[in-house]
Parts: structure tokens; C-alpha cells; sequence
């Protein structure tokens, strides 16, 4: 059996005996409880809690890790934009002012 | 008193003399020209804001540790570039606050042309600056065109020359010629 057709098993619906309800309130009135050993990991409310919260932490970290990324990616294509800008008007004025050098004083018409 | 009035005003230039020190100019002067503007262009690029964008800012190539190092040594990045549609938008009197500052201890002017004609708006000017740390090494440069329909002043602070600026050339899409023109 591969392992696809092992989970689908293993997750596949399964009906509830007919007399669980019955068993259950049963115990609930004899005061018993179920044996620890027969405890799964999420039949607590404080595991479920637990989980849910993990969960939820992990999810919260991951947004704000990816925000954070995509906050740095933005902020550094803005910057580099600028400086684009920048370095662009600092070469058009070097040749400006290399142009009026290289001008001789009488062909400058002043 | 009067021992007073000579801290007190000392106290208020240390500012002014401390920017100074750092070859970064105080552009404020060339706000109400910006208004006047009929275009306008400004950067304005902090040393904090360099830091933490250079990491992504070049990719692998064959000119990326030259450009490296001259963003390394970049403290900030100021450009005002402005046009007027009237030649009388502004005059030599609006750029004084600037040119004041470059007289300052520390500037060197390595290229100058003023010209001055007949007219009222008949004038230009072209400057180059060097700043120079107190150990002799460069702590930015200045670059100035002042004409009657546009004005552009850069100020690159930090460790870097013209000829510098061409390290950074083809990288960012910028020209390869940055720099060269005056810098070699």
C-alpha cells in the first residue's frame, strides 16, 4: 500500500459507534474520566488551545517576516530610483560645466 | 554680560559648524526657489537610508566591488535640481546662502566659472567643490550651474572624489561616464 492510499485511510471519516453518546453521558454521571493513556494529544481544550495559538504565532511571524521583506525590497528599489536620479542629474551637470569650460571665453558671447 | 552673549552665540554656531565638518550642505536656503520652480527634481538620501539599502542595491558583476566600496563611503545623497520658466525666477542673491557655506573652512573650490554680461539675466555659474576632512581625506564634493532658467546643486557626502562616481557607473543604470568628464 503506498502512503497515499495509507493517509486517505487514515484520515477517512469514520462513523461513531452507535452507543458513544450513551457511553459517554454514562461516565459524565458516574463521575469517571477518561484514562490519561486514552487521551489524544488534541481531545484537551488546553492542547487545542496550545496548538491554535502556535499556530497562529507561526502564521503571524510568517506575514510579518514576508511584510518585512517586501517593505526592505520596496524601500530599496525606491532608493535606488533616487540615486538613479541622483548620479543622473550629477552627470548632466558635470558635462554642463565641462561644456562651459571647455568654451573659449570669446565664443561664450558675454 | 557681554562673556555671556559670546557663549550663548557660540553655542548656537556649533551646530552650523558641526555640519559643516561633515562636507554635508544645509539646502533649506533653496526651498522657496522650489516653489518658483515651473520643474523641479530633488533627492534627498540620508546615510541611514544608504546603509540599509546597499546590500541590494548591486548585483554580482564584474564592476560590483568598486561600486561597493564607493557606496560604503557614501554618507548621503542631496540633488536640487530646478527650472523656471521666467530667466527672472531667482537671482545670484538666492544662491548666496549656498555659496556662503562653501566658503567655509574644510571647501575647496577646484573649478569655478562665473560669467556676467551686459543684461540683468545675462550671468552663469559654475563650481566645484571638494570637502576635506580634518585627516586630508575627502568628505564630499559640490557641484553647482546656476543659470537664469535652471539651477542644479549636488552634494555628495562622504569618502568619494569625481573620479569615484565613475565606480558606480553602468551599475545602477546610470552612464559609464560619470565622473570621467572632470574626475581623470
Amino acid at each position: 500500500m503506498n502512503m497515499d492510499q495509507e493517509l486517505r485511510d487514515a484520515l477517512q471519516r469514520k462513523q461513531a459507534p452507535p452507543d458513544l453518546a450513551d457511553r459517554v453521558l454514562a461516565r459524565i454521571n458516574n463521575g469517571e474520566a477518561a484514562p490519561a493513556s486514552n487521551r489524544g494529544p488534541g481531545s484537551s481544550g488546553v492542547f487545542r488551545w496550545l496548538a491554535a495559538a502556535a499556530v497562529l504565532a507561526i502564521a503571524a511571524g510568517g506575514a510579518e517576516t514576508y511584510y518585512t521583506q517586501q517593505q526592505q525590497a520596496a524601500e530599496t528599489a525606491r532608493v535606488k530610483q533616487e540615486l538613479q536620479v541622483a548620479l543622473q542629474i550629477t552627470n548632466d551637470t558635470l558635462a554642463r560645466v565641462q561644456s562651459k569650460l571647455s568654451q573659449p571665453a570669446e565664443s561664450s558671447g558675454r | 554680560m557681554k562673556t555671556t552673549i559670546v557663549l550663548a552665540v557660540l553655542t548656537l554656531l556649533i551646530p552650523v559648524a558641526a555640519s559643516a565638518q561633515d562636507g554635508k550642505l544645509n539646502l533649506s536656503s533653496l526651498d522657496r526657489l522650489a516653489e518658483r520652480a515651473s520643474e523641479k527634481q530633488e533627492v534627498t538620501i540620508d546615510e541611514s537610508m544608504l546603509k540599509s539599502v546597499t546590500p541590494g542595491l548591486v548585483r554580482p558583476g564584474p564592476k560590483a566591488d568598486a561600486a561597493k566600496q564607493v557606496l560604503s563611503g557614501l554618507k548621503g545623497v542631496y540633488v536640487r535640481n530646478y527650472e523656471f520658466e521666467k530667466d527672472k525666477a531667482y537671482s545670484m542673491d538666492d544662491i548666496a546662502a549656498i555659496r556662503k557655506q562653501l566658503s567655509s573652512a574644510g571647501w575647496m573650490k577646484i573649478v569655478s566659472n562665473e560669467e556676467k554680461g551686459k543684461g540683468p539675466n545675462d550671468w552663469e555659474l559654475q563650481e566645484i567643490y571638494l570637502f576635506k576632512q580634518q585627516d586630508g581625506k575627502p568628505g564630499g564634493l559640490v557641484i553647482l550651474n546656476a543659470e537664469p532658467g535652471e539651477l542644479s546643486v549636488v552634494n555628495i557626502v562622504g569618502t568619494i572624489n569625481l573620479a569615484d562616481l565613475d565606480g558606480l557607473g553602468g551599475i545602477l543604470g546610470i552612464p559609464h561616464n560619470v565622473g570621467n568628464s572632470l574626475g581623470k
